[in-house]
């Protein structure tokens, strides 16, 4: 429980120190971070697949949003 | 002077687009931070349909897994998407059961055999709802397999703050799952899961972003793998024995950043989890994606895995645990890997897009974070995916 708090609370910090360090980006100059390449994540379907690959083959976990279904996977 | 902002506050895809060039404006002006346009401006892309078929295979002849999947998104107006989404796993080859002691006492690793051959198929249908600054989305999905079936309902919300600058986000997904044996094939225990997600994506400035998420998973019931044995010395073979609970939480933190000398984004993703089997688990994935001239786009990295074995794991048993928890599962074990990473997307058509992705992974015992395994465990693993991205 320790190290569940811990974690938490370097995650606070850790999003602190971001939301502090932004200033307000006008639409207009926005044209870099709608390029393709600024996609946090993959298309859909190669973001399920790999996840659910690791999910299979790994014993951790990633915060990566909800959804999609279990398997018995070997 | 800068231009006036074109469309921020007004209802995404209302805007009727004229040109190519007016189009790149919209998408610049209208662009949610992190998020691939066609997800969340459904105006934009009237209809869209992804197909794709992946190969993932292991080392020394053991799983190989086919899925071919389809994925639809229909607009309904301006303001509704609905998603249905279906695919099919063909799992064949050898699965590692259980390890024994060799000549020496030294353990390996027992498959078995050629003789997995199983069919998933599994699907789900969703709606996605926009207004201005929200977005909530509802899933309902199904998978089904001679020894697995799962039930799941998923709902997620985002808020777009800061003129679409921040985006938080939050989720909850309810997995209730059913798992038996080829032995007792009409046995089904039962396995529930709980994930509640949280996150925030921030524009830092014009030319980088960063997202972080939490994420807690509570599951229960019979966790434990029915194919898993596990070797004591004193009584022989006993089934794979795990908690009936399990507590998971995770961090993820993506950073995106634009290098205009190299033309070229630059993508760091660290996560971070523990939970209450003992397994601490960390994995940095860096890649650098660059668009090319022709409509192609290219993206190159490599992931880097690394976790703790659970406190219930060991290679070799003596004697039966007093608990009588006990697993010797290789996902179970400490153990790390090192992948690289490569995709290409060509835009064939204003249509139609073709994409290819591929994932090489070296499982190994020396690069584990902490507890035991063993190198009788290594092996590789590879997938290829190809995805076909058309929209109407």
């Amino acid at each position: 429980m320790r190290r569940t708090m811990h974690l938490a609370r370097c995650a606070t910090l850790l999003l602190m120190a971001a939301l502090s360090a932004c200033s307000t980006v006008p639409p207009w100059e926005r044209g870099t971070l709608a390029k393709p390449v600024m996609s946090v994540d993959p298309p859909p379907q190669e973001k399920q697949q790999k996840l659910r690959t690791y999910g299979a083959k790994e014993g951790g976990a990633a915060a990566t949003g909800v959804g999609g279904g279990g398997c018995g996977c070997n | 002077m800068p231009p006036q902002p074109v469309s921020v506050g007004a209802d995404v895809g209302v805007i009727s687009v004229k040109s190519p060039r007016l189009a790149a404006l919209t998408a610049a002006a209208m662009a949610l931070p992190g998020l691939h346009a066609r997800a969340a401006e459904p105006g934009l892309n009237p209809f869209t349909v992804d197909a794709s078929h992946l190969e993932y295979f292991e080392s020394g002849n053991r799983m190989r897994v086919r899925v071919n999947q389809a994925t639809a998104i229909a607009p309904i107006g301006d303001s509704t998407q609905l998603i249905a989404d279906g695919l099919q796993d063909v799992i064949s080859g050898a699965s590692p059961i259980n390890n024994a002691p060799g000549p020496g006492g030294q353990p390996h690793q027992v498959l078995t055999g050629a003789s997995v051959n199983d069919r998933r198929n599994a699907g789900d249908i969703g709606a996605s709802l926009f207004s201005n600054d929200n977005q909530i989305t509802v899933r309902q999905g199904w998978s089904s397999e001679n020894d697995y079936k799962s039930t799941w309902t998923s709902i997620e919300g985002r808020h777009f703050l800061n003129q679409k600058d921040t985006v938080l986000a939050a989720g909850f997904a309810f997995n209730d799952d059913g798992v038996s044996t080829h032995d007792a094939p009409d046995d089904f225990r039962t396995r529930i899961k709980r994930d509640y997600f949280i996150g925030v994506t921030q524009i830092i400035n014009e030319r980088s972003l960063i997202e972080l998420s939490l994420e807690y998973s509570y599951s229960n019931g019979f966790l434990s793998d029915p194919y898993k044995l596990v070797f004591v010395q004193s009584t022989g073979l006993l089934p794979d024995s795990r908690p009936s609970e399990r507590r998971q939480i995770s961090v993820t933190g993506k950073y995106l950043l634009y290098v205009p000398p190299i033309d070229s984004a630059l993508q760091v993703i660290q996560s971070l989890s523990t939970d209450n089997w003992g397994i601490n688990a960390g994995a940095l994935e860096v890649q650098l994606k660059k668009e090319l001239p022709g409509e192609w786009q290219v993206n190159a990295g490599g992931r880097l895995y690394s976790q703790s074995s659970a406190d219930f794991y060991q290679v070799l048993f003596q004697t039966p645990p007093a608990d009588g928890l006990h697993t010797s599962d290789y996902r179970m074990a400490g153990f790390g890997s090192a992948s690289w990473l490569l995709g290409v997307t060509k835009q064939i058509t204003p249509n139609f897009s073709l994409q290819f992705s591929g994932e090489r992974t070296y499982r190994r015992y020396a690069l584990r974070s902490g507890g035991t395994g063993f190198d009788g465990d290594n092996y590789i693993w590879s997938f290829y995916l190809v995805t076909l991205q058309a929209q109407f």
